[in-house]
């Protein structure tokens, strides 16, 4: 581009310059009027910058990374981003002194357009905007289609100016690429990251490769690409996030724990990366990890745009089950801690009805838990007009019945599940929680042990040992005697041995009933619904031939 | 937590701390340098002022990088740059006091796109230009080009070039810093180390370093596949 060209543009463009230093935003303006700008503003802060944002939009926004002790740069890109405020043919720069690792990491993770690295000298300011305004130029129409939601038009712009601008080449590929996915377009965004790949090994090109496998519900061939993307870019924090996902989508959970730990332990700063960590390492029953990373997120929750009383409940629910029955000095420790989180939520989320019954309910299975059902009962009692099963969001519904199994109830909590049940059957992750919740109604370390010694039952059956099996489902039922899954398993493990048109004996016959009479309470839309059904038909019939011979 | 005082941490910690006041300091003698009358500006004690500071800024940022190389927290982020926006940037960096110190300096850039770290590749050049300030006479000659598949970006003076011992082709520093001699080599190898970081396939980076450049000085070459 042309000097005068560009002289033109810097006066044309609206520049936003955020820093918490007078003199640098001083200086920094200074910097860009001598390189022709005219329209430029500051602001001091991150809530400045947004809502100078929400106000005008700006084609350039230079910010610090340390903005002193409200949001920092990246998470102002975040929450600019967050709620529409960027436009996509806008830049934004990071300026940062800081060199260290995390902070690097993290600001990279948000994709600004660059980020400079303190001193910064006109030169090299020059050089550097040059550069971005020069690309923006090169893709303003593409972007300006994307602005007004016409992708189709961005797909066909992307395709034209991939031709007239070789330099920006790879950028155009890249977009049209994510759009082809957005729109659930796989095989064309596939042919374009291979094109890429086919002349050199580029990492977005590996990622989008398997982002589009996982878009398109493969989740092998995903696992396949982002481990590449892995072994050749140990610190691609990305990859690892969509690997996790990946593994979650084949429900291989542990592994996906496994996969987020390294994430997280390479770039601690993400909230969402430490809010996926604390919820599968909840579903993986690891709560001491799970807790772990729900304080982490409930931390960063400051001066960000995710933060929420979710969070805190996330938090204060884990230490629930970490003190759930412990009266050691531990058990006391994690119970105070979830109930000071608590009592945040009271203060810090004033006005959400729903937070605040929420809390109410998880206060009192954390007084349940030890040994104080009194209190427990009291907070139940203080919001009892509230607690109607047909009028309950799905959410308070379960926290409702968590509460009354703790406060040993479990007949009233069957009730309000088989009522949310009702209300919720097409739902699916609500109906899930309803069955998890239903089906092991006790602490995480018995679900833990449960869970063990379903695996192991499972195996034995396998490998037919049918003993062993029966001995291992009865142990676990021990610990979660409704478990419909456990006591159906049980129920074939026993009919096994009983082959057609011979009658089993009374005792066999009459254990299968128990298990089956443990599962009176199962809603039709459980998983488990038709097996039972099944299972209950077969015994049905075993016992009318017992009685009929 | 051991009670045991790990004292690599330490040090980077404050040689991070150093590396960040020098940059204020940076920052300021830049602005100087356009405030001051030219009585000052251009004068031999601003230069070493400037060069200095400059030059354990870059020595400050090597060392941490090196320190992460150890801790194997460092890896490349190979990316698609333009080479000659980038080496214009680099330029532009050390422009003020190429200028106060009224030496030449000429940008050839014959390659289009090249694939690197551009973080990582600019603290190299950025030692490089300031060891060539040292002992160039007056021109510097920045280049790049394509050759056998790979970029190279190349740093040359007209000074009396590297001393016999230096001009390994390529370089072997696996291993054998002589830390004893100061740290010279210590840049080399750093410079080194990053350039093996940069893969395609099989093929690695590396550096070469000879006197059979244009200028008849020292020169520099930074191979990236």
């Amino acid at each position: 581009m042309e000097e005068t060209e560009r002289m033109q543009l810097y006066r044309k463009l609206r520049f936003l310059v955020t820093d918490d230093f007078e003199n640098f935003r001083k200086s920094l303006r200074q910097m860009l009027r001598s390189f022709g700008a005219e329209k430029i503003d500051m602001a001091a802060n991150g809530n400045e910058t947004i809502a100078k944002c929400a106000n005008e939009p700006f084609d350039v926004l230079i910010c610090d990374y340390n903005l002193g002790s409200g949001k920092n740069g990246q998470q102002t890109l975040e929450a600019l981003r967050h709620q529409g405020l960027l436009k996509h043919t806008a830049l934004f720069a990071i300026v940062t002194a800081e060199t260290s690792r995390e902070i690097v990491m993290s600001a990279r993770e948000y994709r600004p357009d660059t980020y400079i690295i303190k001193p910064i000298t006109q030169a090299v300011l020059k050089k550097r905007l040059d550069a971005l305004i020069d690309q923006r130029q090169a893709l303003l129409p593409i972007n300006q289609a994307l602005d007004q939601g016409d992708e189709a038009l961005a797909v066909t712009l992307c395709k034209q100016q991939q031709e007239r601008q070789p330099r920006y080449r790879n950028a155009i590929r890249k977009i049209q690429a994510e759009l082809h996915c957005r729109l659930g377009e796989y095989e064309p965004a596939r042919a374009i990251y291979q094109q890429v790949l086919a002349n050199r090994e580029l990492a977005w090109a590996r990622l989008g490769l398997g982002q589009v496998a996982l878009a398109a519900s493969e989740p092998d061939e995903a696992i396949s690409e982002f481990e590449t993307l892995i072994e050749n870019n140990p610190d691609f924090v990305e990859a690892y996030d969509y690997l996790a996902r990946a593994l979650r989508m084949k429900g291989q959970d542990r592994q996906a724990q496994k996969v987020l730990e390294q994430a997280v332990e390479l770039s601690p700063l993400a909230i969402l990366r430490q809010r996926d960590l604390a919820e599968v390492a909840g579903d993986n029953q690891d709560m001491e990890t799970a807790a772990g990373a729900w304080r982490a997120t409930v931390k960063l929750s400051d001066n960000s745009v995710h933060d929420s009383p979710e969070n805190y409940l996330g938090l204060s629910r884990c230490l629930t089950e970490l003190s759930d029955g412990e009266d050691s000095p531990e058990g006391r420790r994690y119970a105070d801690e979830a109930l000071t989180i608590l009592r945040t939520i009271g203060s810090r989320f004033k006005e959400d009805d729903d937070a605040e019954l929420l809390r109410t309910l998880v206060a009192a299975r954390v007084y349940a838990g030890q040994q104080q059902p009194d209190k427990g009962h009291k907070l139940l009692n203080s919001v009892s007009e509230q607690l109607n099963p047909e009028t309950l969001t799905a959410d308070q519904g379960l926290e409702y019945a968590r509460a009354l199994y703790a406060l040993k109830d479990p007949g009233k909590a069957q009730g309000v599940l088989n009522k949310l049940a009702e209300r919720f059957e097409k739902d699916k992750p609500v109906m899930e929680a309803i069955e998890a919740l239903m089906d092991e109604p006790v602490s995480f370390q018995q679900k833990r042990k449960a869970r063990a010694l379903n695996r192991e039952g499972i195996s034995a059956f396998e490998e037919g040992r049918l003993d062993e099996a029966a001995e291992a489902f009865n142990q676990a039922l021990a610990l979660v005697p409704q478990h419909p899954a456990l006591n159906l398993n049980l129920v074939q493990v026993l009919l096994k041995n009983v082959s057609q048109g011979e009658s089993p004996d009374a005792s066999l016959l009459k254990r299968c009933q128990s298990c089956l009479d443990q599962l009176a309470h199962l809603p039709p839309q459980h998983r488990q619904y038709k097996r039972f059904r099944h299972l209950q038909e077969r015994i049905q019939s075993l016992r009318n031939r017992e009685n009929t011979q | 937590m051991s009670d045991k005082i790990d004292f690599s941490t330490v040090i980077a910690s404050a040689v991070h701390d150093m590396k960040n006041s020098l940059g204020m300091l940076l920052h300021s003698v830049d602005e100087l340098r356009t405030e001051l009358p030219d009585s000052i500006r251009n004068t031999d004690r601003f230069n070493t002022l400037q060069y200095e500071a400059q030059r354990v800024h870059g020595d400050l940022v090597q060392l941490l990088s090196i320190y992460r190389l150890d801790q194997k927290t460092l890896s490349p982020h190979i990316e698609e740059q333009s080479v000659a926006e980038f080496l214009e940037e680099q330029l532009a960096r050390h422009q003020p006091l190429l200028d106060g110190m009224g030496l030449e300096v000429t940008l050839d850039c014959q390659a289009d796109e090249g694939y690197f770290d551009a973080n990582l590749i600019a603290g190299i050049l950025n030692n490089t230009i300031n060891n060539a300030l040292r002992y160039t006479r007056r021109h510097i000659l920045v280049s790049a080009r394509h050759e056998s598949d790979y970029l190279v970006i190349s740093v040359q003076d007209d000074g009396q070039g590297f001393p016999e011992h230096m001009q390994d082709s390529p370089l072997d520093t696996q291993g054998s810093v002589d830390f004893a001699n100061g740290n010279t080599q210590l840049g080399l190898f750093f410079a080194d180390q990053v350039a093996r970081m940069h893969r395609e396939g099989d093929r690695k980076g590396f550096i070469r370093l000879n006197n059979t450049g244009k200028l008849g000085g020292g020169n520099f070459e930074l191979w990236l596949p």
